[in-house]
């Protein structure tokens, strides 16, 4: 998220001589270069990604009479299904249908580029205000007031997620999340299945979040070459299959997908393809407003205080002027 | 012989003071301030705008509300935890079975490192599993979203700082109480007075030195809440207790707006000294017994 800010202020240097020079360049995911690349120079390497997947509880969908093979394809089917998956205390969901943390722009994201958004238009300005961004919070506010949710919020689901502790049928996580959960129900790791969401039958995007770390070399660095030593050393085939094995950190070359994948056919195809599709935040040095108003908008839509246009529209405005403020 | 009206010894053994506090509050205070007039981007930006923030302050509806919750965290949590204090240490005072223990228990919260008290508070506020839910259902009552829940979020906040804070003042009411003169109370025990009348004529005026410290110390905390919001809320929900310091962090290091959330400290600053000021002078009077 503060890629373009390190960038912009000269704090990174950018890799592009390196990069030039270097033989496993081609061999790195497009997605993992494109989170770096701020103005036509790269200012990092991704080397560790964290891809969001769909993911659902096969048990549950048997609990609950659905198809433990045939999880939702479209919005409308999970519209369908996430109200039969929840159970409730009186009006208290303990177990989410689908997983909705309050404040999480990482969800919602991913719904408004499967309805053909970008963050950025060709003049590099926020789009979310714009019909794709309103009919994904619409969708998203109707579901949450079905009350198919559990209460959570994103620090919460980073530091221990309601799926991971078996409180959620349906739900976008990240790798990490799904190590918790491994972690936590070993015998379980056969009842969760993957799969990809589109708007509709004939919209076939698919999308999920993607952000990663990197490997950036400070623009003060006075052995700026032995840095690029190291990273190259780390980004070489063994070491990064050195690193999954010991971190499980998903790889980010491409020369690496059937290895990976043969570990665990299921998962493993659905995190690489994460990382291959995977959508992080824009290269801009205002994301972390950008994020905060989305953040916003999605509470006071949530929380019924504006309609989801209303308060798309209120927080673009809101972030258009903060962006002029912040200069 | 003359007594020296200053002993450069004395000054030379509370010198480490000084500087800690010279180089570690003073100075920064003094760049906080400077910040806040410029818009400083952590980086390499660092221009002089004039009040363009402070100016900024009052327009943005967050900061605002940021004010407006503060403000409600502050008198919900000052008033009972010093009430309740006073409460609890006059009760604490007496000779009953187990108060050296009671006093420990109600004293441990304060102790405890807010993360851990914020991690204990949210298990026990959790909708669907938590302890607080739990026991209400037990009772037949309705379970509660709490936290999640924009009307009850600030409240349980607030539930939870008094908790923490009250063994403190509890304590500082403990050697207050102490001080007061045995005697005071054996003439009004003579004359007939009832425990009512004695805590109401003899106890708080003569705690009032101590009040008056707990109020202020109470009031730079209580204005200063940032630690349970950012841990167990986030500012939410949809920005519900959301506070100044909260709205600090959040522009200062999560945007690196640092000049504009430099102005937010230096309003918090000023709020707390007006504040302290108005302490000083309408609260301090009473009997200092020390």
């Amino acid at each position: 998220m503060h890629v373009a800010l390190y960038a912009a202020n000269g704090v990174y240097m950018p890799l592009n001589d390196y990069f030039d020079q270097w033989s496993g360049f081609d061999d790195v995911a497009q997605s993992m270069l494109n989170v770096s690349l701020y103005e036509g120079l790269y200012y990092g390497l991704a080397y560790h990604p964290d891809p969001y997947v769909w993911a659902y509880r096969k048990d549950y969908f048997r609990d609950a009479g659905l198809d433990p093979d045939n999880p939702p394809d479209t919005w409308a089917e999970l519209a369908r299904v996430a109200p039969q998956l929840t159970m409730r205390e009186g009006s208290i969901v303990t177990r989410a249908g689908y997983l909705m943390p309050i404040n999480d722009f990482l969800t919602f994201v991913p719904m408004a580029v499967m309805n053909g958004a970008q963050f950025l238009n060709d003049e590099g300005q926020p789009t979310f205000n714009g019909s794709e961004w309103i009919e994904a919070l619409e969708f998203m506010t109707d579901l949450y007031k079905e009350n198919v949710s559990i209460d959570t919020m994103m620090a919460q689901e980073w530091s221990s997620s309601a799926f991971a502790k078996g409180n959620a049928a349906i739900a976008q996580v990240s790798s990490a999340m799904l190590a918790q959960f491994f972690a936590a129900y070993p015998d379980k790791v056969d009842e969760v299945g993957y799969f990809t969401l589109h708007k509709d039958e004939e919209a076939m995007t698919t999308s999920n979040w993607n952000g990663a770390w990197l490997y950036s070399i400070a623009s003060a660095s006075k052995n700026k070459d032995l840095a690029w030593s190291f990273i190259e050393e780390w980004m070489s085939p063994e070491e990064v299959w050195a690193a999954y094995q010991a971190t499980g950190n998903v790889p980010v070359l491409n020369s690496m997908r059937d290895q990976f994948t043969a570990v665990n056919p299921e998962l493993n195809a659905a995190l690489f393809e994460g990382v291959k599709t995977g959508l992080g935040a824009p290269l801009v040095t205002w994301a972390p407003i950008l994020f905060r108003h989305l953040e916003s908008a999605m509470a006071e839509a949530y929380y019924g205080e504006k309609g989801p246009a209303q308060a798309l529209s209120d927080n673009y405005a809101a972030l258009l002027d903060e962006i002029e403020k912040a200069k | 012989m003359g007594i020296k009206k200053h002993d450069g010894i004395g000054h030379l053994m509370v010198l480490p003071t000084y500087l800690v506090y010279f180089l570690f509050i003073f100075i920064p205070v003094v760049m906080t301030i400077w910040l806040g007039f410029t818009n400083n981007d952590l980086f390499t930006r660092s221009e002089f705008v004039g009040l363009a923030n402070f100016v900024r302050l009052f327009g943005d509806a967050v900061f605002l509300k940021a004010l407006k919750n503060t403000a409600i965290y502050s008198l919900g949590t000052i008033i009972p935890q010093i009430v309740l204090a006073l409460l609890l240490a006059n009760s604490l005072n007496q000779r009953i079975p187990g108060r050296k223990t009671l006093r420990l228990a109600f004293y441990l919260p304060y102790v405890v490192s807010m993360v851990s008290v914020s991690m204990l508070w949210l298990w026990i506020y959790e909708p669907a599993t938590g302890v607080l839910n739990q026991t209400m259902r037990s009772l037949g009552l309705p379970a509660m979203r709490w936290l999640y829940d924009q009307d009850l979020a600030l409240a349980s906040l607030i539930i939870m700082g008094v908790w923490k804070m009250t063994g403190y003042n509890m304590v500082i009411y403990l050697a207050g109480l102490q001080q007061i003169p045995a005697h005071l109370y054996e003439a009004a025990d003579m004359d007939g007075a009832s425990a009512l009348s004695k805590f109401s004529r003899i106890t708080v005026p003569l705690v009032q030195p101590t009040t008056f410290f707990l109020f202020v110390i109470n009031t730079i905390q209580s204005f200063s809440v940032f630690e349970q919001v950012n841990i167990m809320t986030e500012g939410g929900p949809n920005n519900a207790t959301t506070t100044i310091v909260h709205q600090l962090y959040t522009r200062g290091f999560e945007e690196f707006q640092m000049g504009y959330a430099s102005s937010m400290g230096v309003f918090l600053l000023g709020l707390i000294f007006v504040l302290t000021v108005l302490n000083f002078r309408y609260g301090r009077q009473g009997y200092d017994l020390m």
